[in-house]
C-alpha cells in the first residue's frame, strides 16, 4: 500500500470512521472542517496515531502542526521529511 | 474573602501586572489599560446597550470584556459563533465587539492589538455592566443566563480563597475556550483579579502544553476531560520532568482511569469542579478512589429533593443567595454534606463538554428536506458520542439509493452545522424505515440505542 493509502487507512481505523472508505478520502482535500469533516478531538487522536505509526515528532508550534495535518498529501510530505 | 474581582475591575491593573503572554509577545498592565480605555471610549459613545463579544485571543477578549463592563454595557456571550446560532440570537444583541465582523448587525467595534495607543488611565465606571451567557435549554430553545459582577466576584473570591495556597507565582494556561463560563472564570477573570498572567492562545496539542511547561516554572493548567483523557497517551504515560502546579478539570465528568493516568504523568490528580452556567461552581473533588464524593464550595449548600433525588442548591453565586434552586442532576447525599453525582434528569447532554439539547438537535434534523422523523441518543462506545436514527422521506430514500450513505451523513451534518459545533455532531447514522416504539407507544433511548449495536 502506498503512503497516501496507508495514511487514509490509519485515519479510518484510528478515528473509527463508519461509512468511509479509502476512496472517499480525497488526498488533497482538507481533513478538518469542510472536506472530510473531522473535528478538534479527531485532530488530537489522529496526531497520536500518526506519531505512533510513523514515529514522527510533532512541533510545539501549533500553526506548523495545523499545516502538516491539513490533508493526506501534506501529512505524507511531513512524514517523508522526517525519514532518514 | 474580599471583593477581589470588583476591586480589581474598579482600580485596573498595576502597570507592572503582566496580563498575558504567548510564544512571542506579552501584554503588560499599561498596554492592557491603553486598550481598555481605547475600547471604552468607543463603547461609551454608542447608544447600543447589548454587545455580543467574541475573540480568538484571550488578551483581546479580556480587554473587550473589561471595556464593556466598565461602560455599563450588557455583554452577550453566545454558546458558539456558528452562523445559525447568531441569527437565532439576533434579537438579543444590538452590536458586536469582536476580532472579526461575525454577521450583519448594527455597530461593530473591532478588537485588535495596537502598539501605538497612547498611555491612559483606567476608565472610571458609574455603573458596571453585566454578562449574559447563552446555553442550551432542555426545550431546545437557547436559554439566557445573566451574571452580575457581584455573582462573578463571589465566585472568583471563593476560588482564590480555596485554591490560592497551591498557586504561588503561577501563570495560567488553558485547553478550554474563554467564551464559556468555565474558561471565562478560570482563565480570564480569576487570573486578572489575582495578578496571574494567562496564555493568550488556547492550547490544542499536547506538544504545545509540554513547550510551556518546559519554559515556565509554575503553571496552572485549566483543562477538561476531552483533553485530559487523551493527554496521558500522548505523553506515553510517562512521568514528566516538568509538571503543572495545579490541574483543573471541568465541563463534564472525568473518568477514574483518566484521573489516575494524569497522575501517572503529572504526579497529581486533577481538581475537578462540578457546576453549570446557571449555578456557577457547586463542588470539587480529587478522585483518590472510585465513586469519590464531591465537596461543596464554602457558602454553597446542597440538599437532595426528597421526591426525585434532584440536587437542591442554595448558593452565594446565585441571583438570590437565600432561595433553594432545584437542578437537573440526581444526587446521593451523604451525612458529611458531601454527595455523589448520579445522572441527569432531563435531555441536556454533554459531548466533549459541549452542552447541547437533544430536543433541539432532533428538531433541526426534522427540518431537513430528506427527513421525516429523527431521534438522537448518546452512545458510550467507542467514546461518548451521538448516534442519529433518521427516517428518510421519499426524496431522502432516493438520494440514499443514488449517492450512498456517506453522502446522506454529510448532507445532514452540514445542515446541523448551522446551529451545532462540529465536535458535537452525531458520528453514527442509521436510516431505519420506522423508529422503534415500546409497548406503551413511547420512544425510549434504549430502543434507539439498540439500533447502533453491531451484529
Amino acid at each position: 500500500m502506498n503512503l497516501h493509502n496507508q495514511i487514509k487507512q490509519l485515519i479510518i481505523d484510528s478515528l473509527d470512521l463508519e461509512d468511509v472508505t479509502i476512496d472517499d478520502i480525497d488526498t488533497d482535500a482538507a481533513l478538518f472542517g469542510e472536506g472530510l469533516g473531522l473535528d478538534s478531538i479527531d485532530a488530537l487522536e489522529l496526531g497520536l496515531a500518526i506519531k505512533k505509526e510513523f514515529d514522527v515528532k510533532i512541533e510545539a508550534n501549533s500553526d506548523a502542526t495545523k499545516a502538516h495535518f491539513f490533508s493526506v498529501a501534506s501529512l505524507a510530505s511531513f512524514i517523508e521529511s522526517q525519514r532518514v | 474573602m474580599t471583593k477581589l474581582l470588583l476591586n480589581w475591575l474598579t482600580n485596573g491593573p498595576a502597570a507592572q501586572q503582566l496580563i498575558s503572554f504567548d510564544h512571542h509577545d506579552i501584554m503588560t498592565g499599561s498596554l492592557f489599560c491603553a486598550h481598555v480605555t481605547h475600547l471604552h471610549n468607543q463603547l461609551s459613545q454608542s447608544d447600543a446597550k447589548r454587545w455580543l463579544l467574541a475573540a480568538q485571543k484571550s488578551d483581546l477578549f479580556a480587554a473587550g470584556l473589561c471595556a464593556a463592563l466598565l461602560a455599563g454595557k450588557q455583554v452577550i456571550l453566545p454558546a458558539n459563533t456558528q452562523r445559525g446560532t447568531l441569527s437565532e440570537l439576533n434579537h438579543e444583541f444590538d452590536a458586536i465587539i469582536a476580532d472579526k465582523p461575525l454577521c450583519e448587525a448594527g455597530e461593530f467595534v473591532s478588537l485588535k492589538k495596537e502598539l501605538s495607543l497612547p498611555a491612559a488611565n483606567w476608565p472610571k465606571a458609574s455603573t458596571l455592566g453585566e454578562l449574559v451567557l447563552f446555553t442550551s435549554g432542555s426545550s431546545g430553545q437557547p436559554k439566557a443566563i445573566t451574571k452580575t459582577l457581584a455573582q462573578l466576584d463571589a465566585e472568583v473570591s471563593i476560588l482564590e480563597h480555596t485554591f490560592a495556597q497551591h498557586l504561588p507565582h503561577c501563570s495560567v494556561v488553558s485547553t478550554v475556550s474563554h467564551q464559556h463560563i468555565y474558561g471565562l472564570l478560570f482563565k480570564i477573570l480569576w487570573p486578572l483579579a489575582a495578578s496571574r498572567a494567562f496564555l493568550s492562545e488556547q492550547i490544542d496539542y499536547p506538544e504545545t502544553l509540554s513547550y510551556y511547561l518546559a519554559i515556565m516554572p509554575n503553571l496552572c493548567l485549566i483543562s477538561s476531560p476531552a483533553q485530559l483523557t487523551r493527554l496521558p497517551d500522548a505523553l506515553d504515560n510517562q512521568l514528566q520532568q516538568r509538571t503543572p502546579s495545579l490541574i483543573f478539570s471541568s465541563g463534564g465528568p472525568l473518568n477514574f482511569e483518566s484521573a489516575q493516568a494524569v497522575k501517572q504523568c503529572f504526579k497529581q490528580l486533577p481538581i475537578e469542579v462540578f457546576g453549570s452556567t446557571e449555578t456557577g461552581g457547586i463542588a470539587y473533588r480529587r478522585q483518590h478512589q472510585q465513586q469519590q464524593t464531591w465537596q461543596p464550595f464554602e457558602r454553597v449548600n446542597v440538599n437532595a429533593d426528597p421526591q426525585d433525588g434532584a440536587l437542591m442548591l442554595q448558593s452565594v453565586y446565585l441571583d438570590n443567595p437565600d432561595t433553594w434552586v432545584k437542578c437537573d442532576d440526581k444526587i446521593e447525599l451523604l451525612e458529611n454534606g458531601q454527595f455523589r453525582l448520579l445522572h441527569r434528569l432531563d435531555r441536556i447532554v454533554k459531548i466533549e463538554e459541549k452542552r447541547l439539547s437533544l430536543a433541539q438537535l432532533e428538531h433541526l434534523l426534522q427540518t431537513h428536506p430528506f427527513v421525516s422523523d429523527a431521534a438522537v441518543t448518546v452512545l458510550e462506545q467507542p467514546r461518548t458520542m451521538l448516534g442519529a436514527a433518521v427516517c428518510l422521506n421519499e426524496l431522502g430514500r432516493q438520494t440514499l439509493k443514488d449517492e450512498g450513505k456517506l453522502a446522506i451523513n454529510t448532507a445532514l451534518k452540514n445542515h446541523l452545522l448551522s446551529q451545532f459545533e462540529r465536535i458535537t455532531l452525531p458520528k453514527r447514522w442509521r436510516y431505519p424505515n420506522t423508529l422503534p416504539l415500546n409497548s406503551q407507544g413511547k420512544r425510549t433511548s434504549a430502543d434507539i440505542a439498540a439500533l447502533f449495536i453491531h451484529d
